[in-house]
Order: C-alpha cells, then sequence, then structure tokens
C-alpha cells in the first residue's frame, strides 16, 4: 500500500524523480496544499474504495506516508 | 536549453524528466484532452448540484475573491449569471492595482449588480515589510516555488486567509476564487478542508509573516474562535475549474461588462503591477519563469499552442512600472 502511496506523491507532486521519506510532512515540505489535499483524498478514495469524510482530512490522517498507511489500513478494517 | 517538445517546461525544472523525444515528465503523465473534459464535466454537476443546496440559504451564496483580472471577472458573471447565486465580491488592495482595475471593478459589479467590499491593509506597517522581504529571501517551503514567486504567494495566502475568515463571520457557505484551469485543475475545483488542516496550512504562511511584520498580522489570518465554528467552514470553489476556459471569449464577454485591459501590466497578469517585479526577481534567484507550470498546463489543454504559451514566458517588463515597483518598496 505504502508504494502505490509513494508513488501517487512522486508522480504527481514530485515528477518521478524526488524522493520521500515515510515520516516527512507533505504539508511542512510544501509538496502539496489544500488543492494537493484533494486530489490526494480523491486518489485514495478510488484506489481504495473508502470514503473520506472532512473531519478527518487532518494531518494526523494525511500528512506523511505512515500517516496515510495508518489511516487506510484502519478505515478498511472498520469497513469490513 | 532543451525545452520539452510538447510544452514549455525547460530542462532546469526542478524534478522534470525528458524521454528520448524529448517529452517532459508533466506531459506523460497527462490524462488527455477528453478525460480532462469528462472531470470538468464532472465537477460542473457537483457544483450545480451544491449551488442548489446552498442557494438563498443566508445573506449570500458565495464570497468570490474578486481581483479585477480577466479571471475572477469571468468568474463572478458564471456565479451570477449561469448559476444564479447571490454574491459578495471582495477585492484584496495589495497597493498595485492598476487605476484601470479600480474602473473595471466598479464596471463590472455594477453591471452584474453585486454587493462589493474592498480591503486595504495598511502598507506601510504590513505590506512593504512582507513584500520586500518576500523579494530577498525564500519564506515557504521549496515546492512552492514551483508554483507562484514568493511576493505572490505572500499576497494570495494574504487574500485567502482573509476570504476565509470573512466567509465565516459572514456564515457565507462558499469562498469562490478565480483561478485558471492551469492553476487548478477540474480535480480540486470544490474543496472541503477540515478546520485542523487549515490550521497547519495556515501556519505555513502566518509564521513567515509574522516574523517580519509582527503580531499584527495575526489579523489578516484565522483565529481561535473561526477554528471552533467547524460546521461554518466554507467549501472553496474555483469555477474556472470546472467551466471551459477560452481566454478569447472570456475577454469578448467581459468587454460587455465594461473591463478593459490596463495598458501598464505584463502579459500573464490583468489586474497587478507588483506582477512583473515578482517574475523578475523569481527568475534572477531561481531561473525559472513562475508561470511556468500554469502555461505549460494551458499548451497541454489545447487553451494555447505551444508557441503562444513560449511567447508568455519572457518577462517583457515595463521599466517605469518595475521602477515604481521599487521605489514604492523602498528597493
Amino acid at each position: 500500500m505504502k508504494e502505490i502511496l509513494k508513488k501517487f506523491i512522486i508522480d504527481n507532486y514530485l515528477l518521478g524523480s524526488g524522493d520521500i521519506k515515510d515520516d516527512d510532512s507533505f504539508l511542512d515540505n510544501g509538496i502539496i496544499d489544500s488543492i494537493g489535499v484533494i486530489e490526494l483524498t480523491n486518489f485514495i478514495q478510488d484506489k481504495f474504495k473508502i470514503k473520506i469524510t472532512v473531519p478527518e482530512i487532518i494531518p494526523e490522517n494525511l500528512d506523511t506516508l505512515n500517516n496515510l498507511e495508518r489511516y487506510i489500513t484502519r478505515k478498511l478494517k472498520s469497513s469490513k | 536549453m532543451n525545452i520539452c517538445k510538447k510544452c514549455v517546461v525547460p530542462e532546469n525544472f526542478p524534478h522534470v524528466t525528458f524521454d528520448k523525444d524529448g517529452v517532459c515528465s508533466y506531459c506523460q503523465n497527462y490524462l488527455s484532452k477528453r478525460k480532462a473534459a469528462g472531470e470538468r464535466k464532472l465537477f460542473r454537476r457537483r457544483f450545480e448540484s451544491l449551488a442548489k443546496k446552498v442557494r438563498g440559504g443566508g445573506e449570500y451564496d458565495i464570497l468570490m475573491c474578486y481581483s479585477g483580472g480577466k479571471d475572477s471577472t469571468y468568474a463572478l458573471h458564471l456565479l451570477k449569471d449561469i448559476y444564479g447565486l447571490k454574491i459578495l465580491a471582495f477585492t484584496f488592495d495589495n497597493g498595485f492595482v492598476p487605476d484601470r482595475t479600480y474602473i473595471n471593478i466598479r464596471n463590472v459589479v455594477e453591471k452584474l449588480d453585486v454587493d462589493h467590499i474592498f480591503f486595504k491593509p495598511r502598507f506601510n506597517g504590513i505590506l512593504k515589510k512582507v513584500f520586500r522581504t518576500s523579494a530577498n529571501r525564500s519564506l515557504y517551503p521549496a515546492k512552492t516555488l514551483e508554483r507562484a514567486s514568493t511576493i505572490c504567494t505572500s499576497c494570495i495566502g494574504l487574500v485567502k486567509y482573509l476570504s476565509l475568515k470573512t466567509a465565516i463571520e459572514k456564515e457565507i457557505p462558499m469562498v469562490g476564487f478565480g483561478w485558471s484551469p492551469g492553476q487548478a485543475p477540474a480535480t480540486s475545483s470544490i474543496l472541503k478542508i477540515s478546520p485542523i488542516m487549515m490550521m497547519e496550512m495556515e501556519k505555513i504562511l502566518k509564521r513567515p509573516m509574522e516574523n517580519i511584520a509582527g503580531k499584527d498580522i495575526g489579523a489578516y489570518f484565522l483565529e481561535k474562535r473561526h477554528y471552533s465554528k467547524p460546521d461554518k467552514f466554507p467549501y472553496l470553489i474555483h469555477p474556472l475549474g470546472f467551466s471551459d476556459y477560452n481566454e478569447k471569449n472570456i475577454l469578448k464577454k467581459i468587454k460587455e461588462f465594461g473591463w478593459e485591459k490596463p495598458h501598464e501590466v505584463d502579459l500573464n497578469a490583468t489586474n497587478c503591477l507588483l506582477n512583473s517585479f515578482a517574475d523578475e526577481v523569481h527568475i534572477a534567484k531561481y531561473g525559472l519563469h513562475p508561470y511556468i507550470l500554469e502555461i505549460a498546463a494551458f499548451v497541454r489543454a489545447g487553451i494555447m499552442t505551444r508557441e503562444e504559451g513560449l511567447k508568455h514566458l519572457p518577462v517583457k517588463k515595463n521599466t517605469r512600472v518595475v521602477n515604481m515597483v521599487r521605489r514604492k518598496l523602498g528597493l
């Protein structure tokens, strides 16, 4: 899962040749802004077939690769 | 220097790669014009549904950030005439608004018959300090430099949070921006962001500005009382993201409202005298034009040809205007 997310971030925001560590903050590093956050949530919803609600769009869920992985795993478990 | 054979992205743009045919990674990742049109249609429907839900629910349906430039003028027209919304137009005066733009704003808001307010922060105490420092230093994360000059990021940041603050206080359910499709794609044309996420984004802009201009900068950003009203946080709307964008048609339409291009501005801005100076500073520091990504997206979407796009990228500055900016900023 993390590799899929990492590829999306690198392809869309770092254009293929940049790199990102698992705990790098997307916001602090200016990798994504408000527009990027929505693109990221659209991608996650389509790819993992989960519904992200507005209150869930918080840094604890979306701001790093590790946070994303934990959040999506939790959502997938709760949807079973 | 090599420039992408399909768009205008140069080889020195951060992280870009080229294939054997000289095509950049942005063009390789581009959906296709047909898919992009499908996305516009989808988000247009979503907006129609949202507009139907909020219409008539309060004093205003949308606060529109209205710079007086061609794009926000056209967006204002769409919101009023096509979607039938009750609008409060909001203009941020950064101290570099051309005289003709004031006339354009008056003509357009009167012709479209919308309420309008100006907000002009004090210049010497706030804006001069922020713009001067933005010209001399990088204030924000490096990635932001690919999208805009530091001066523009500072200015737009103030517009964004002031408009959000005003909308929350007036309980207006949507805030509109005139971003072109090159600045914001269809998929991000309707945004709803949680207050906690917004607070983190705000810090990135507010902290450097606070270091420059002091605690008074807080008046232009959200406060605890705003964040404590999550249900009042508006949708952020970019109407041009889900509209069919054609510059010639836009100029023809807004001419009907008495809009004329100010003669002192450059090719990439129709409402700001600071722009050429901001571009010049950015190019001198980073060797890149801050409009590359927007123009490249226009070329990819067929909004302009590659040749037209390339004409937009050298800074064709008006020396008199740039010198006026330098004097006003004390540089």
